[in-house]
């Protein structure tokens, strides 16, 4: 290719070249005449050099001549390249003439004057060819030029479509661009459509959350009283009917409890939150537990249990392990009637699978795919014959899904079923430590000071008697504040700390607690079963937890297990003397209240109208009738402020106000065991903002529950 | 005339401030070679002179031949070293009195040399002899253009240096 450029370039100049080589070979040949003249004019033969040069001149001109004029010329005649081949002819061919002229002949002039003839010839010739090769330049440029015009239109179509491809682009570009922007636009769209979705879906889980969290607390309040109550209630001697009656009362307490229980647990796991601490696990002991838990129904069922476990120590979730065998063999007994239960363990490379075999009822396969969904029960009337929420299995599956293992089901009809699940442990590093002594039921821990912090009366109330039962001192603050003055004067044993309290909660005043420097425990009184609530009891500074609501067994253990790890005597820095906080002083609510006996009143034998709150013939129980007869009275007083404030907050149209004056009326209500009016103002307050019209309605209602109550408070004074 | 001529060049000869002859030793052959200094002073040389020079080869391809070809002689900037002279300009005059500028640049940029040989032999006038200018177009490419071409003079009989 370079080549190639290399030689068509080397032309191109030879042949601009050439023009120049015609005229300098016509010149030459009219100098080589002009010297061969002056040589015969003068007949000198010292001219003759100067001849010679002039040839040899013209001779290494015409070599290139040819070659020149062919490139010159352009017409099929090759006229030019014939004119100087006949030139280059004719000099070539003088050479030996000229090579053997001799100075000294005396016919030098004669030769000279012959040759100077031809040349003379040639001289026309040589003209001849300034001229054509004059004319071939002038085609030339003209040729060149056309084909220059051509180039030249030839580009400016060239750019004219050059023009066009861009406008076509541009176009292109432009419908792209508004394409994008429609795009963008459409993607906003869809961006807040998405954002006002997520945004109504979070507001639902937190509705969700927030109804869990009210469910837990306002249920498990109650549900404490009368758990709480009917502990209490068995400690006296009663006789065999009403004993019965208790039992059953306490019963049906406690199933309740443990189907929230479980409806809570189920809905922390769907959340997400799930404890993953494992611990060293024994599974023998494990075995112990589930025989020791299921051993009075077996028996009582006439079923044989048993429980095949491995001598393994293993590192697992051993609560979780604990509640799904809980669910899997409370359910094989549910369903078994006669036969056995068996319970075996198998652990083999990293892999815990454990069978809960029974000889029960079985069932079908179409049932075996949605027994694992939640709220799912083989048959509607299973329900009613054998109970349950129906969230046992879906539990289960959460659970040991959590643990990354597999659960699952094998069952035929009439023969019995296999409930499996296998989950990975790890084996236990070493032999166990000695174990701690976990203090038990023979450890004796004196009498101890325990200070309450409880807003809820009936609460307060039912720990206090609790607690004087088991032969303790007992101090009631009514709110986080409070309680922690109470501290400060008093230095308790050991704290029972609520922790959803008006003014200060029992978060902040285990903070300021630990901040004064008291060192005894501090323990959680929750109706929060969450794991993120009990790490946030934790994180303030708190010991333990007791979750309500509170059984008497429950807070000896605890007591016991608290105070015998707590060597400790709560000590606070002496500058927080009592005298210094006067002011502190007169407004808290405390009381010492030395109990000796268990303050619970001996059960009056009263026809129950129907009516009746179960909350007020509790609170009667506790506090006394002169006491509630006044409270009630208060409530009737304070109705009428209520009332009006409430219209000026529907006037005002102010949510907040409303929502904070049915949340004192609804507690006051409740508290009183007005749970018509009490409901019905907690009803309200998710609907808000409320009308005059429920207005009137809910000051109706409250009437009516007072009135309802003092007939109560009438009927037990009469009786 | 020719009398004059020689005796006026005898006198320039013989003149003290001429540098030139200082440094050159007469010509003993035919002189195919007269260089101009740009004070005006003149050296002759003979090609036994030349030749004494150091010699370069150059193997080009030109628009006068067809294919490469080799010459050899001196750099011109080595015949101007020689005789310890610079200047501007050089003026390459030839034997039909064709003559062309050349930049001192030139030779100072580019080993262009004097050829006293064309493929080893020397060349007589009707082969475009005695002396040729070429210039290492195969080597420097942007040499390829009429303008360096037209300074490529062939039968060189004199060079002439501008101050």
């Amino acid at each position: 290719m370079r080549l190639l450029d290399n030689e068509r370039q080397m032309d191109e100049i030879v042949r601009e070249d050439a023009m120049w080589a015609v005229f300098q070979t016509d010149r030459h040949m009219r100098q080589f005449h002009h010297a061969a003249q002056l040589l015969v004019a003068h007949d000198d033969a010292e001219l003759l050099p100067e001849v010679i040069r002039i040839y040899d001149i013209l001779y290494s001109r015409v070599v290139l001549l040819e070659r020149g004029t062919f490139l010159l010329d352009l017409t099929e005649t090759h006229g030019l390249s014939a004119i100087a081949h006949q030139i280059n002819s004719f000099v070539f061919g003088l050479e030996a003439r000229i090579d053997n002229l001799d100075p000294s002949s005396p016919y030098l002039s004669e030769v000279i004057a012959e040759l100077a003839g031809e040349v003379e010839g040639y001289k026309s010739l040589t003209n001849d060819l300034v001229l054509g090769a004059n004319a071939a330049i002038n085609q030339m440029r003209v040729d060149d030029r056309t084909a220059r015009a051509q180039m030249q239109d030839q580009l400016a179509i060239l750019a004219v479509a050059l023009v066009f491809a861009f406008i076509g682009i541009f176009a292109l570009l432009m419908m792209q661009l508004r394409r994008i922007a429609s795009s963008n636009q459409h993607m906003r769209l869809l961006r807040e459509r998405s954002r006002r979705q997520a945004e109504r879906a979070q507001a639902a889980s937190k509705a969700k959350s927030a109804f869990l969290a009210t469910m837990s607390h306002e249920i498990r309040t109650p549900l404490n009283g009368i758990i709480g109550s009917a502990d209490l209630l068995a400690l006296d001697e009663l006789s065999e009917q009403p004993a019965r009656k208790l039992g059953m009362i306490r019963a049906s307490a406690v199933l309740l409890r443990d189907l929230i229980n479980s409806i809570l647990d189920f809905s922390s796991l769907e959340a997400g939150v799930f404890d993953r601490r494992e611990v060293e696990t024994n599974l023998q002991e494990l075995a112990e537990t589930v025989r020791a838990a299921f051993h009075a129904q077996a028996v009582e069922r006439g079923l044989t249990l048993i429980v095949d476990f491995p001598p393994d120590r293993i590192m697992t979730n051993n609560v979780r392990l604990s509640q799904i065998l809980i669910n899997l063999v409370g359910n094989a007994l549910k369903f078994t009637h006669e036969g056995a239960v068996r319970v075996i363990a198998k652990h083999e490379s990293g892999l815990l699978r454990v069978e809960v075999q029974d000889d029960g009822i079985g069932i079908s396969p179409h049932h075996q795919q949605k027994l694992f969904e939640r709220f799912t029960q083989v048959d509607d009337g299973f329900a009613r014959e054998y109970g349950g929420s129906g969230l046992g299995l879906a539990i289960c599956k959460q659970i040991v899904t959590a643990l990354d293992g597999r659960i699952g089901v094998e069952s035929e009809v009439g023969v019995g079923s296999v409930f499996w699940f296998e989950i990975p442990v790890k084996t236990a590093p070493s032999e166990p430590a000695e174990t701690q002594d976990v203090p038990g039921d023979r450890i004796a821990i004196g009498t101890k000071t325990i200070l309450v912090v409880e807003d809820n009366p009936i609460n307060a109330d039912v720990v206090t008697g609790m607690l004087g039962h088991l032969g303790h001192r007992v101090m009631r603050a009514c709110n986080g504040a409070e309680g922690v003055d109470a501290v400060r004067q008093f230095k308790p044993d050991l704290i029972l700390m609520d922790m959803q309290m008006p003014v200060m909660d029992g978060l902040a005043a285990t903070r300021k607690i630990r901040a004064l420097g008291y060192g005894a425990p501090i323990v959680a009184l929750t109706a929060n079963a969450f794991a993120q609530d009990r790490d946030a009891c934790i994180a303030a500074g708190m010991s333990d937890f007791l979750s309500k609501p509170v059984t008497l067994n429950a807070l000896d253990m605890m007591l016991k297990r608290q105070i015998f790890v707590t060597t400790e005597q709560p000590t606070l820095p002496p500058d927080t003397d009592a005298s210094q906080h006067p002011a502190d002083d007169a407004s808290a609510d405390v009381a010492a209240l030395p109990v000796s006996a268990p303050p619970v009143p001996q059960p009056e034998p009263v026809e129950e109208p129907a009516t009746d709150s179960q909350q007020m013939l509790e609170l009667i129980d506790a506090l006394g009738h002169e006491m509630v007869l006044q409270l009630v009275t208060r409530f009737a007083d304070e109705l009428k402020d209520v009332e009006a404030k409430l219209c000026h907050a529907i006037e005002a149209g102010n949510e907040d106000l409303m929502d904070d004056l049915l949340h004192t009326f609804k507690g006051a209500a409740l508290t009183l065991g007005m749970e018509r009016s009490g409901t019905a103002a907690q009803a309200m307050r998710h609907q808000l903002p409320m009308s005059g019209n429920e207005l009137q309605n809910l000051i109706a209602l409250a009437r009516e529950d007072e009135q309802q109550a003092r007939k109560t408070l009438g009927v037990i004074e009469a009786a | 005339m020719k009398t004059l001529i020689r005796n006026f060049c005898a006198l320039i000869m013989l003149s003290a401030a001429f540098t030139v002859q200082a440094q050159t030793n007469a010509p003993t052959g035919p002189v195919i070679l007269t260089v101009t200094g740009p004070d005006g002073a003149e050296a002759m040389f003979d090609l036994e002179m030349i030749d004494a020079l150091d010699q370069t080869v150059t193997v080009v391809e030109t628009p006068w031949y067809d294919g490469t070809q080799e010459f050899s002689g001196p750099l011109i900037s080595e015949l101007m070293a020689h005789l310890d002279v610079s200047g501007s300009e050089l003026s390459i005059v030839a034997a039909n009195d064709y003559a062309a500028a050349m930049p001192w640049s030139d030779i100072e940029n580019y080993p262009v040399i004097l050829a006293t040989r064309h493929n080893g032999n020397t060349m007589s006038l009707r082969d475009k002899g005695p002396l040729f200018v070429i210039y290492p177009f195969d080597t420097y490419p942007e040499l390829r253009n009429e303008v360096v071409f037209s300074r490529s003079v062939w039968q060189v009989k004199a060079i002439k240096v501008s101050p």
